[in-house]
């Protein structure tokens, strides 16, 4: 099937642009790290936030709860979404294709570079495999989410809950078109690197799109690939440069408001009931009593 | 290297909000799920004024001061259509803080709208209609209905004693102590029946909410500097309240205004009674009715949470029956009272009033009892209008215990 040392060549057909692409990351992190530098600093300007006063009837330290549940909001809210799970399975399952099929690609981007770069190898082989095999699921799961996505907030969503503008439409599109390039990117490297071959019986989207650019030679599939890599690189970088400043910098500060809301519900209930109502709650308990 | 500044506005967005107030401006994913709740999305129906919108309008003119192209080209002038518009859609808004129990990332609407509407008053967008007049009555008057001030003492019952100094205090609030005189008149009997000494100011000032919500904020802390010393002085070492209103605003607010934590505890009239029923201390005759209990909103989602207290009270009551509305607890309806919509649009908080009113009918109970001098009030004006879809008694949870001790 493929041997021990069986890896592909990084920056394959477009080596001439190594040094650009490493420019280029960098200008789009250090943007990207001026951005969330300008919003950190924009929140810290705010003032503290005050302390809600304590009744008598009220026990314990406010603010050991409040930690334990900043605790459970990073770990289960946060990365689970559990509180979107509350609210509709739908919404929960689109949520948890995109959030983690995007944070596995980031992964294994990074791996790769650190394969690359740092002269590890650690990426050969059937090492190589499974990996290749976890990233093609990982863009599937990111493609299907954000499909699941357009159509609950387009199609599905009541008149009521319309409220989405362009910038709604065009983070979904270029997510989009990120993992889509990339797929396609993948399938025209296999058709034009003979060393791939092996590649194209995978078990994976890639392997598929890989046949489709089979049929037009290698040197064809090897313009393809150059062009795609320079779509796929710089939607991807852009992207990371502009999260900052676009509204998907909630993919930070929603876990920051969401743990606040627990400090604050559990200082509140001296530490009761789930802070986010679940579909079609009507009612909520509110604090217990202490006799 | 960073270019000029182009201009300096005086007015800094960002000033004022709580950190809190600022990360939830990012937080905002506008999935829109806040908005079936909202009692203004329930009678108007207009998205554009919605909880999202507000957020993302406020973050788009503070982008033009503290975002990127700010930060390297200059400051832009704030586009002053898209401030009016937001100054439009945060009027319009009772404050109920129902989007933000709805949330799914947590944010804090209940002070969030207020701050913003401050910003909103520095950059002269704001209040709204009616709402202008509010400071200077408040201030001239110390209470925001224009009442004479020598007249707040006058719901006490004569047969009601009130000490010179205790460890109890009671705060009054201008809406039990002018328009909706039952309610406080109640608490104060039922406390003296439970045996709660308590005190009263002769010189109690408003808490300084109207000016809060309506973001007039410059003369709230002589409000609460005023209220604060004068309840030490008299040895107060617990603080009890009545109004929602009031209580949210001393549980919430006043320490920040105070500028540190207050040198007394603050409770609840019905955490007091509740107590009282526990320790026997309190015996209530039988009251044969189905009710329904409507939660106000700055008391089920205010700091203190107040939701269980009042229904303990109830269940304390022989032969009283309690049938819950669809929406209660931290979750209730809000009754197009607050938020000084009331001043601003007439006839939207009329509508809210009569929804909750009709959601209560539909019980087929026989009163519905609150715990709000502004539901009350807003409820009862609401009964007043022509069309008015409920006669169903409206009647203050207090003042129908204080006929029962
Ligand atoms: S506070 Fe109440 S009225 Fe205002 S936006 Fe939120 S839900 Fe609507
Ligand atoms: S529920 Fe919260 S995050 Fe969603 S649109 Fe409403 S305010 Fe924004």
């Amino acid at each position: 099937m493929f041997s021990a040392s069986y890896h592909r060549v990084v920056f394959f057909g477009v080596q001439w642009w190594t040094a650009g692409f490493y420019l280029s990351a960098l200008v789009a992190l250090a943007i990207m790290v001026w951005g969330i530098w300008l919003k950190v600093s924009l929140w810290q300007s705010g003032d503290a936030d005050p302390a809600v006063i304590r009744g008598p009837l009220d026990q314990g330290s406010g603010w050991t709860l409040s930690w334990r549940a900043v605790a459970w909001f990073f770990s289960a809210d946060c990365l689970l979404a559990l509180r979107v799970l509350r609210r509709g399975f739908y919404r929960w399952i689109m949520l948890m294709l995109v959030m983690w099929g995007f944070l596995i690609l980031f992964a294994g981007s990074l791996a790769l570079m650190v394969s690359h770069d740092f002269g590890t190898h650690f990426l050969h082989g059937v090492v190589y495999y499974d990996f290749k095999l976890i990233l093609n699921w990982a863009g599937v799961a990111l493609l299907v989410g954000l499909l699941g996505q357009a159509v609950r907030r387009y199609i599905m969503a009541k008149p009521q809950e319309k409220v989405y503008n362009g910038e709604d439409a065009f983070m979904l599109i270029l997510f989009f078109a990120i993992g889509l390039t990339g797929f396609l990117l993948q399938g025209a490297g296999m058709a034009a690197e003979a060393n791939r071959v092996p590649e194209l019986s995978w078990p994976t989207l890639g392997a598929w799109v890989g046949r489709q650019f089979v049929a037009m030679g290698p040197a064809a599939a090897g313009s393809w690939h150059v062009a795609i890599w320079f779509v796929h690189v710089y939607l991807a970088l852009f992207m990371i440069a502009y999260i900052p400043f676009s509204k998907m910098f909630h993919m930070y500060a929603a876990p920051l408001a969401a743990g606040a809301a627990a400090r604050r519900r559990f200082i509140r209930t001296g530490g009761a009931a789930a802070p986010v109502p679940p579909a079609g709650a009507v009612a909520g308990s509110g604090r217990a009593l202490k006799s | 290297m960073c270019a000029m500044k182009a201009e300096k506005p005086e007015v800094r967005l960002w000033e004022g909000l709580t950190r809190s107030d600022l990360i939830s401006l990012d937080a905002c994913t506008r999935c829109g799920q806040c908005i079936p709740y909202c009692p203004i999305q329930e009678a108007s129906g207009q998205r554009d004024i919605s909880p999202p919108e507000k957020i993302t309008m406020f973050r788009q003119l503070l982008s033009s001061q503290r975002g990127a192209r700010a930060v390297l080209f200059g400051q832009r002038p704030l586009d002053r259509e898209k401030l009016q518009k937001l100054s439009d859609a945060l009027y319009h808004c009772t404050v109920c803080g129902v989007c933000g129990e709805y949330c799914e990332v947590g944010i804090n609407c209940m002070r969030l709208w207020p701050d913003m509407r401050h910003k909103m008053v520095e950059l002269g967008v704001g209040p709204f209609g009616p709402q202008k007049d509010t400071p200077k009555t408040t201030w001239e008057f110390k209470n925001p209905y224009g009442q004479p001030h020598s007249e707040r003492l006058a719901f006490l019952p004569p047969d009601v004693h009130v000490e010179k100094a205790a460890e109890n205090g009671f705060y009054v609030g201008c809406s039990g102590a002018y328009p909706s005189k039952p309610m406080v008149a109640g608490a104060v009997r039922v406390l003296q029946a439970a045996g709660v000494p308590f005190t009263i100011l002769d010189d109690e000032w408003c808490c300084g909410f109207p000016l809060w919500v309506v973001g007039v904020h410059d003369k709230v802390e002589q409000f609460v500097r005023h209220n604060v010393d004068e309840f030490v002085r008299r040895g107060v070492k617990r603080l009890i309240t009545s109004c929602p209103c009031c209580t949210t605003m001393i549980t919430g607010n006043w320490p920040r205004y105070y500028g540190k934590e207050l040198p007394f505890e603050v409770v609840h009239t019905t955490e007091v009674v509740a107590d009282a029923l526990r320790r026997g201390k309190l015996k209530i005759r039988e009251y044969r009715k189905k009710i329904t209990y409507h939660d106000p909103c700055l008391l089920a989602r205010g700091p203190r949470e107040v939701i269980r207290p009042p229904r303990e009270v109830l269940e304390y009551v022989p032969g009283l029956e309690l049938v819950e509305m669809e929406r209660h607890g931290r979750l209730s309806k809000c009754c197009g009272a607050g938020g000084g919509i009331r001043r601003a649009n007439f006839k939207m908080s009329i509508d809210m009033a009569n929804i909750v009113i009709t959601d209560g009918d539909k019980l087929g109970v026989d009163e519905m009892l609150i715990d709000c001098p502004a539901c009350f009030e807003r409820m009862h004006l609401a009964q007043q209008q022509p069309d008015h879809p409920s006669d169903l008694p409206i009647l203050d949870l207090m003042d129908v215990i204080s006929r029962l001790v």
